[in-house]
């Protein structure tokens, strides 16, 4: 392998289960469309890699590309295809009843699908632990509007996941 | 009664969204097919454009005013439109996806309004030249083909530009409904 491929797979191995969560929560749980657009993520990945210039640190980078090709690529899906599919959502924590965990992702993926998409990205990221700041950059808002957002989407999809 | 720090743990600890080798190899895979079929397309571009300039050369030879103005607007406005359709899919290429979103989804919503143009100027004039090239054409072919020739001429030519048409309108009604949808989402 050449080293560009080399520094790809390293990259695919330590960015792959975030940027698929991320797709999956953009695709309602839809593991096959979400993995469609992880390999589109990876393929834009791959064509921009020689222009990364370590701005913005490689995690921010990635999960813009991530969001941006879910942004332009999630209204293929049909109609039909926007069911969720939540035969493959597993949690691997044992601390509580499995089942009762499974219904809950269920529910926070119904309860993520009903927002914006730009509101979507937000929470994903907010999920996925990420900074704040971090957020406002990979948005391009700034960084007390993302706050005041992320405080109101936190508290809509509480309410949503405890069918309040 | 689940606070967002539950869930956001049990988000985490989704399992099944692991790397595997396998799934690397089909990607580097992927990667490279697109690579190559880039490759061919240029090739296969370059010969078009090679052998429409031959055909161009060889029929210039031919003296008759009203043959050389109806191949010329059928080719023409075929080259024409291809050239613009070349010319988008390079803008679109050059749509930097490592922007924030807010600046990527105005670069996505300028590059759909501006295929509105392509879809609702250029490609009816490209087809309206293209069809008035062909009907120039028509009292040449008449004269000079046999009748079974001339009738399967016209046949392949409706059946041509219905194909052709069905197909740009597929395609000019999937992007138009991405700009508007673009359009609709809010503002970041």
């Amino acid at each position: 392998m050449s080293s560009k491929e080399i520094a790809y797979q390293k990259i695919y191995e330590e960015n792959y289960p975030k940027v698929m969560r991320l797709c999956m929560g953009y695709t309602a749980g839809n593991e096959s469309l979400a993995k469609d657009l992880v390999q589109e993520t990876f393929i834009k990945i791959w064509q921009n890699l020689d222009s990364f210039r370590n701005e913005s640190g490689i995690g921010t980078w990635i999960y813009r590309i991530c969001v941006n090709t879910c942004l332009a690529e999630i209204r293929r899906e049909r109609k039909k295809e926007r069911e969720l599919q939540i035969d493959s959502l597993q949690v691997s924590d044992s601390n509580d009843n499995p089942a009762e965990k499974e219904d809950m992702l269920v529910q926070l993926y119904k309860c993520i699908n009903k927002l914006s998409s730009t509101n979507k990205a937000i929470i994903l990221l907010e999920l996925e632990g990420l900074p704040q700041l971090e957020i406002s950059e990979i948005i391009g808002i700034k960084h007390e509007a993302v706050r005041t957002r992320i405080h109101r989407i936190k508290q809509q999809l509480t309410k949503c996941v405890n069918n309040e | 009664m689940n606070n967002f720090e539950d869930l956001q743990k049990k988000w985490q600890n989704q399992s099944g969204v692991s790397a595997t080798e396998d799934g690397f190899q089909s990607l580097l895979k992927s990667v490279k097919s697109i690579e190559q079929k880039q490759r061919t397309g240029n090739v296969v571009l370059t010969l078009t454009i090679i052998i429409l300039v031959s055909f161009l050369i060889y029929v210039s030879g031919y003296k008759s005013a009203t043959f050389m103005l109806g191949i010329g607007l059928m080719i023409g406005s075929l080259v024409f439109r291809i050239a613009i359709e070349l010319f988008s899919l390079k803008r679109l290429r050059s749509i930097n996806f490592s922007k924030d979103a807010n600046t990527f989804t105005e670069d996505l919503t300028t590059y759909y309004s501006l295929r509105k143009y392509t879809h609702y100027i250029i490609t009816p004039l490209a087809l309206v030249f293209y069809t008035v090239g062909f009907i120039i054409l028509l009292p040449l072919f008449k004269a000079s083909l046999s009748n079974g020739f001339y009738i399967y001429i016209i046949c392949s030519a409706v059946v041509f530009l219905t194909v052709f048409s069905v197909f740009i309108y597929r395609q000019a009604t999937k992007e138009l409904t991405k700009l508007k949808q673009l359009e609709m989402q809010e503002g970041v």
